[in-house]
């Protein structure tokens, strides 16, 4: 209810410090009035401290509480230089009260005793000012104890907040009770309770104390100092409350704010407890601080190699830093990595506080330039004397060193570079410096495979380029219209296996002015067949204005090319030519699929006499090959495709086959070229998806409808 | 690559010939392997090669190719490649590109052997 009073913003908290404040500024001058016009000793006066005091109280809880709901301080202020400031102001803050309180007027010795203004003043600002220390440090405790938290630490705070409540409570029930009885009061030890119970709980929450162990040597003996320094002050303000003191007596007279002295008190306690534990936790972290530094520090140099590893593919680079972090963080006084190219040499390619002409020497012998190539293992040697290797003896004799590490470079499997770190005494290294500098080379590791991974992307993607590009010149060697004859309707259809493929249709003019259409098949598929195919378009360009049939045309296109195809490579054609417009037509093929042809209501096959191109000289070739006539009547057709179209199968098993064209080119409705074309690729496109096209596949049709 | 294998074939030399029974698929992917049958008897200067087709239920473009690519120089040599047992649809396959009239396919070996030999004799006489 209190938070959602807070989070409501009802009272800012400006308004709440004003607030403060201007009730502080009431009581001294009320004090004033009654200390001019009446005497301190009346009830009226009584009840005025305590309603004022009552009120300040529960401000300052309200405040403390909102700090509380407030949540975690900005994270850039906690830094150990903003803690120990905070601790000197503390002290500073604490000596200065010690100070002035020493310095009390003699006449405030005794309770309540005023005799001047200026006595009263003094007083009355050096309550406010124990007051202003006591939330001040309870402030500290309370933003550096929720900063390293642990599970427990909000109920401990509130307990604590709690505890303070009940003692500046008791503390005005317990005056109360003094105004109206003069008896001592039985409950005087519940103070002490309530002090002990403080200390014990801040003593609990001041636990997680892990971050005195990464401190500096020098900021360790710091924390110590001024922890003891805190120890004794509080100390000696806690000694106040008992009144066997002289310094004790005086405390209590500063009664005129009820909850100063309880508070102040506590608030000792409280910091007593909080830096006896800081204390014990520094003294315990002394003697690790160096290996803890250490550890930091390789910690800090991998985290760094990491995100280098994620960002740069400068491996030169990358190789520099892991040389000199190696070097940092072993606590070697020289090192050098070596990479070894794909050519056999051997290339320094960072090096800290070595002579570069001496490994250089070194590498020029063979045995040594083996020796750390060799290397499959991270090698260690404490002192060369207890080395076996007479080469390594060597080594370190010229390079001035007694103990030496060197760590193999990987990228993938291939070993590709050596890491060598020295130091000119023996037994300098820690065993296991090797899992450190083991995780640098895991670092470079990875570098490098991202880089060839990265390399590989690169190129996969200018492969990718290059064949769409493939694709769109190809498609540029198929006619993009066929043109209308008389009487004639013509359509065709290809669609490669991969981008591009090695099926190819044509419509060309011969010497007699007659057009011819070709249809072809280049064996295989893919890049090397589009080779070909762009090569039969040329051959079929060059020699078509020569030809004066089909037949002459595959002749002519056998003797081009027989000669510059490889063996194993062969193509099938077919050449159809229109002899007139009445349905007549010549037909020559070459090894290539038969012409479906329906007559009426019903399918002929025509397979003219023919091997494929490439297969034979011109002697065989042109003695095989024979022409043949086509006969159409009107709403006849023929179909010309490539075995791509009929080796189709479906995972069921289905198949579509010579039948399935014929059953298509025989029964389904169509009026055209187009029509038919479309029907037989909409059966087709049932076969996409479930089965993988194994094959170019083009077709072609020639539709006979006499115009009128 | 742990797939079913799709080609295989086995080598058995009958007098001077070497007779390779085919298995399977033969297309892009297996050919090499037809491909280094021949020029292992090539190297061993075996020239008559007869090859059966009677398990083998396909043969691409690039099957086809192997062939091609050697006959020339076998038949230079004085040796040949002659294909048997061939199954209707490989057969037909055969037959569209007019090998029938490149090579000798015979239905059975026995025919094929006896035109090596039948040829040798024409060689001696």
């Amino acid at each position: 209810m209190l938070k959602r009073f807070i989070d409501r913003n009802i009272l800012p908290k400006g308004f709440l410090i004003g607030f403060i404040v201007f009730t502080m500024i009431i009581k001294l001058v009320g004090d004033t009035f009654f200390y001019v016009a009446l005497s301190f000793d009346g009830v009226t006066f009584f009840l005025w401290n305590v309603v004022v005091s009552l009120l300040l109280i529960l401000l300052a809880t309200f405040f403390l509480v909102t700090k509380f709901q407030l949540g975690d301080e900005n994270e850039k202020e906690m830094t150990f230089e903003n803690y120990f400031n905070d601790l000197k102001i503390i002290i500073l803050l604490f000596l200065i009260l010690l100070i002035a309180t020493i310095l009390l007027p003699e006449t405030l010795k005794e309770r309540f005793e005023i005799s001047n203004a200026i006595a009263l003043i003094y007083v009355e600002l050096i309550s406010l000012f124990g007051i202003a220390i006591g939330f001040y440090s309870l402030n500290f405790l309370y933003k550096w104890l929720w900063y390293r938290r642990h599970r427990k630490t909000k109920s401990y705070l509130k307990a604590l907040v709690f505890l303070i409540c009940l003692t500046l409570l008791y503390e005005i029930s317990d005056k109360i009770a003094l105004q109206f009885s003069e008896t001592d009061n039985p409950l005087d030890f519940m103070v002490h309770i309530l002090n002990a119970l403080g200390f014990i709980i801040a003593f609990m929450t001041a636990r997680k104390n892990t971050w005195i162990a990464y401190l500096s040597k020098n900021k360790k003996w710091k924390l110590i100092l001024l922890s003891v320094i805190l120890i004794i002050i509080s100390s000696l303000i806690y000694s106040f409350t008992f009144n066997s003191l002289e310094l004790g007596k005086l405390y209590h007279g500063l009664n005129l704010f009820f909850g100063a002295a309880p508070l102040l008190n506590f608030t000792a306690v409280v910091i007593l407890a909080y830096f006896i534990r800081i204390l014990f936790a520094t003294f315990l972290a002394l003697p690790t601080t160096r290996i803890v530094e250490q550890r930091t520090y390789e910690l800090s140099s991998l985290t760094y190699l990491n995100r280098m590893v994620a960002q740069t593919t400068d491996i030169e680079n990358l190789l520099k830093t892991v040389t000199k972090l190696a070097l940092n963080s072993s606590g070697a006084k020289s090192a050098w990595t070596e990479i070894y190219q794909q050519d056999g040499t051997i290339s320094i390619v960072s090096s800290e506080n070595i002579d570069l002409k001496v490994v250089n020497s070194f590498h020029n012998q063979n045995d040594v330039k083996n020796y750390f190539i060799s290397l499959t293992e991270p090698l260690f040697i404490e002192t060369v004397k207890d080395c076996k290797e007479k080469l390594l003896d060597d080594i370190c004799c010229v390079l001035n060193s007694k103990s030496l590490i060197a760590i193999p470079l990987f990228a993938g499997e291939e070993r590709i570079g050596t890491l060598v770190v020295l130091h000119p005494e023996e037994f300098s290294f820690e065993r296991d410096y090797i899992n450190v500098l083991s995780a640098f080379s895991d670092n470079v590791n990875v570098a490098l495979e991202n880089t060839r991974l990265w390399e590989d992307s690169l190129s996969k993607e200018r492969f990718k380029r290059e064949m769409m590009l493939a694709k769109e010149i190809e498609l540029k060697l198929l006619p993009q219209n066929l043109p209308g004859l008389k009487n004639y309707s013509i359509s065709a259809y290809a669609c490669p296996a991969e981008e591009v493929g090695g099926d190819y249709y044509d419509i060309v003019t011969l010497k007699n002015g007659k057009q011819c259409l070709l249809i072809g098949d280049v064996s295989g598929k893919g890049m090397s067949a589009a080779f070909y195919m762009a090569l039969l378009k040329g051959v079929v360009l060059a020699v078509a204005k020569e030809a004066v049939s089909p037949v002459d045309m595959i002749k002519k296109i056998n003797a081009t090319l027989y000669h510059v195809m490889e063996k194993q490579m062969f193509i099938t054609l077919s050449a159809l030519m229109p002899v007139d417009e009445f349905g007549r037509f010549s037909f020559a093929r070459a090894g290539h699929t038969y012409a479906m042809v329906k007559h009426e209501d019903s399918i002929s096959v025509y397979l003219p006499k023919g091997i494929g191109i490439g297969l034979a000289n011109y002697s065989l070739f042109d003695s095989i090959i024979e022409e043949i006539e086509i006969k159409l009547n009107d709403d006849d057709c023929i179909l010309l495709y490539t075995d791509g179209v009929t080796e189709l199968k479906k995972s069921d098993g289905e198949e579509f086959d010579e039948n399935s064209l014929k059953q298509i080119l025989n029964f389904s409705v169509y009026n055209n070229a187009e029509e038919l074309v479309g029907n037989i690729r909409s059966k087709i496109n049932e076969f996409f998806g479930s089965s993988l096209q194994k094959d170019d596949m083009t077709l072609m049709a020639v539709y006979h409808k006499k115009e009128d | 690559m742990n797939e079913p294998e799709k080609f295989k074939l086995n080598l058995k030399t009958v007098e001077d010939v070497d007779c390779l029974y085919l298995w399977g698929y033969l297309d892009a992917h297996t050919a090499p392997q037809l491909e280094s049958a021949i020029s292992k008897s090539l190297g061993n200067g075996t020239y008559k090669i007869l090859v059966n087709f009677r398990e083998l239920d396909y043969i691409s473009s690039a099957g086809l190719g192997v062939f091609m690519a050697f006959i020339e120089e076998i038949r230079d040599k004085g040796g040949d490649i002659k294909l048997t047992n061939m199954k209707p649809k490989v057969f037909s396959i055969f037959d569209l590109l007019g090998f029938p009239l490149l090579f000798d396919i015979e239905a059975e070996d026995k025919s094929a052997l006896e035109k090596f030999s039948f040829n040798l004799n024409k060689n001696n006489e």
